[in-house]
């Protein structure tokens, strides 16, 4: 396996500038280092064999309202399940269960939080929430189905050439962006999410209604922030619709932390998950940012739009530490690149590494295991297209990619060598070459079906192999190029595996990855 | 040789389970099986499977796992123990109740797909509860006249 970054002068003088840029407020997207970001991945959620998923947003500011779009992705093809705008006041949490309806089979998404949303309350639970009684203090709780048409024809997207019923999204991924921050004690739009007295959802949610008779128009306050400079928003305008929330909101802050679990209802265990936090996902144009005072444009849309996505990431830049030093790149299309490149470049991996456990240890345990790998952006390269890292467009049966994979028990032993001593570290014996087919699925080592998921695979352990770890490789996986020539060879990838004992489930442990960053050429957006 | 499969649909494993189960050779009816002469005067099998589904729910409901694990199959109670039955739950959910919608008994007569809604509590990722019910499957197998609960 190759691993051509070289420790050269020339790459230590760029990584002693590519620190100076960052400690400069040269901002560029970045795997959060302290849990704190603009976006939240959480790698799986399910309604499946009896479990609920929870996931919970927490807004650290104690200043800014912070608006986000939280969308549920199918795991075949990423389409979009349902999504929908959040307005979190200042220290707010917001949480929400994932499960199904017992009659007919379609998730939903419930909350009893106060939070405003839009869509807000209404009375068809295809189009907002309803409200389907109370909690014990009287807050009501409130539900909004998921839905299949972003994959069955009923949307410009158009059919695709999976499966077209609603089963598709009884398991998936979630992707949590945030839009933009407000003050509320400077825009009175902010302030309708702030709790007490002067809370309205109702109004905050209706101002995305331009409906003529129904409009709910404001005027642009913006004393406070200056972050609309290249907008001809003016204090005093009268505005509504999204305009309402570009006028009034600012770009992201790294304020929001990002939690999710699985619960099996049926047993009463759960399992933590990892979630993936991106920071930085969107600046000014020269990726400056001042996390005190956003000073840039905001990327707030209408609840109904699949935008913003992980393809709204801006400037196109990520920045990562590979082998100890720091790599920076952008993808502005010089090296027929996109701008999700720049997310795709920091999750690229040659190569996933857990442990398992299957089967009866000595006290009689019965022991299991299930991988969840997700690709995150797969959808921005293979939906109607094929770009490289991916190796095929989706079709009838998914978009597979080429694997293998080698495994070791806990005494370093392979099965080429079983029963052998080797040296240690030993290299790696692929074992088989086969493929996986969609952007989220469930790998059970030894076999079984963990989650029940529709996108389940066995990974084949000789006899004897009842716990180690295994290395999933991709083997045909392909390249990202930035636009100074960085190489970033492998796939996307985020995840965890799943261990469970008698039933009794442990913590999810995330994946780990190696990583193939090469030819690092210059620093093209270093000052 | 070593392959990356599809997993073999449930169905399969369940039917192999349910068969296997069936046979086991050395079933008992436990004494921990209270609620069996009351059962036995229910008229019809679907009536008696319903009572033990919720007889059964109500333990779970009450935490009460020593009366739960009496509707165990006796295979499974000859494997695992009392306390290894009670290590499989967690305290993440709080059960309120459970209501039978269907109980579909297979023309063999020996086997059954129940149908619950259940009731539940569970924790959030950063705490505090939330309010819930579900739909959820349970198999029940029938040997010497009373049902018993298959996990899958």
């Amino acid at each position: 396996m190759k691993k051509s970054f070289a420790r050269t002068k020339i790459a230590a003088a760029v990584a002693a500038v590519m620190a100076a840029s960052a400690s400069m407020s040269v901002q560029a997207v970045n795997i959060s280092d302290n849990g704190l970001g603009e976006v939240g991945l959480v790698p799986y959620y399910t309604v499946r064999n009896g479990f609920d998923t929870n996931v919970s947003v927490v807004n650290t500011s104690n200043r800014y309202v912070a608006a986000f779009k939280i969308r549920f992705r199918e795991a075949l093809n990423s389409r979009d399940a349902r999504d929908f705008n959040v307005y979190l006041s200042p220290n707010d949490v917001w949480t929400a269960t994932i499960s199904v309806d017992p009659a007919t089979g379609i998730p939903f998404i419930q909350t009893a939080d106060t939070t405003c949303t839009a869509p807000w309350i209404g009375t068809n639970p295809n189009a907002s929430f309803v409200e389907i009684g109370q909690t014990a203090e009287g807050l009501p709780i409130k539900r909004m189905n998921m839905t299949n048409i972003a994959w069955n024809g009923g949307t410009l997207e158009g059919n695709d050439a999976g499966p077209d019923g609603i089963e598709r999204a009884q398991e998936g991924y979630i992707e949590i962006i945030e839009m933009g921050v407000a003050d509320p004690n400077a825009s009175m739009l902010a302030s309708w999410a702030v709790h007490g007295p002067g809370q309205n959802c109702s109004v905050l949610a209706n101002t995305y209604n331009t409906t003529a008779a129904q409009a709910q128009h404001i005027f642009v306050t913006g004393s406070g922030m200056n972050c609309e400079s290249n907008t001809p928003y003016l204090p005093g305008q009268v505005v509504t619709g999204n305009e309402a929330f570009r006028a009034e909101f600012c770009e992201p802050l790294n304020i929001l932390k990002f939690s999710a679990n699985l619960i099996q209802v049926t047993s009463g265990v759960a399992a933590e998950l990892p979630v993936t936090t991106l920071a930085n996902f969107l600046n000014k144009p020269d990726g400056s940012e001042n996390p005190n005072l956003p000073d840039g444009d905001d990327i707030s849309d209408f609840p109904q739009f699949q935008t913003p996505n992980l393809e709204s990431v801006r400037p196109a830049r990520s920045l990562q530490i590979n082998d100890g030093l720091f790599v920076q790149d952008d993808f502005n299309g010089i090296a027929n690149n996109i701008a999700v490149d720049a997310v795709s470049s920091l999750l690229s991996s040659e190569t996933v590494i857990n442990e398992y456990e299957f089967g009866g240890g000595a006290s009689g345990a019965d022991f299991r295991t299930a991988w969840v790998v997700t690709f995150p952006t797969k959808h921005h390269y293979v939906d109607g297209l094929l770009r490289a890292p991916f190796e095929n467009t989706f079709g009838v049966g998914g978009s597979c990619v080429t694997v293998d994979y080698g495994y070791y028990n806990r005494e370093e032993l392979a099965p080429a060598t079983s029963g052998a001593v080797i040296p240690s570290p030993a290299p790696i014996q692929p074992v088989n070459v086969s493929v996986i087919c969609a952007e989220t699925q469930t790998l059970n080592p030894g076999g079984g079906n963990l989650f029940d998921s529709q996108r389940n695979y066995e990974i084949q352990l000789e006899p004897g192999y009842t716990s180690g770890w295994i290395r999933l490789g991709f083997p045909q996986a392909g390249s990202i190029v930035g636009d100074n020539g960085t190489v970033y060879t492998g796939l996307p990838t985020i995840g965890f595996s799943l261990k469970t004992t008698l039933g009794v489930f442990g913590n999810a442990t995330p994946h780990s990855f190696e990583r193939n960053v090469s030819n690092v050429q210059s620093c093209n957006s270093c000052p | 040789m070593l392959l990356m499969r599809p997993y073999l649909p449930p169905i399969f494993l369940l039917v192999t389970f349910c068969l296997t189960s069936v046979w086991l050779p050395e079933f008992e009816i436990s004494s921990a099986n209270a609620v069996e002469s009351e059962s036995a005067r229910v008229a019809s099998p679907e009536q008696r499977l319903q009572k033990r589904v919720e007889q059964r729910w109500e333990a779970l409901t009450e935490r009460n796992f020593e009366a739960a694990y009496a509707f165990e199959t006796p295979g499974y109670r000859k494997t695992a123990s009392l306390s290894q039955f009670q290590a499989q739950f967690g305290s993440a959910v709080n059960w309120l109740g459970a209501t039978v919608r269907s109980v579909e008994i297979a023309d063999s007569g020996d086997r059954a797909e129940v149908q619950v809604n259940l009731r539940y509590q569970g924790r959030s990722p950063l705490g505090g509860l939330y309010t819930s019910e579900r739909a959820i499957t349970e198999r029940w197998i029938i040997s010497k006249d009373e049902w018993w609960y298959v996990r899958d």
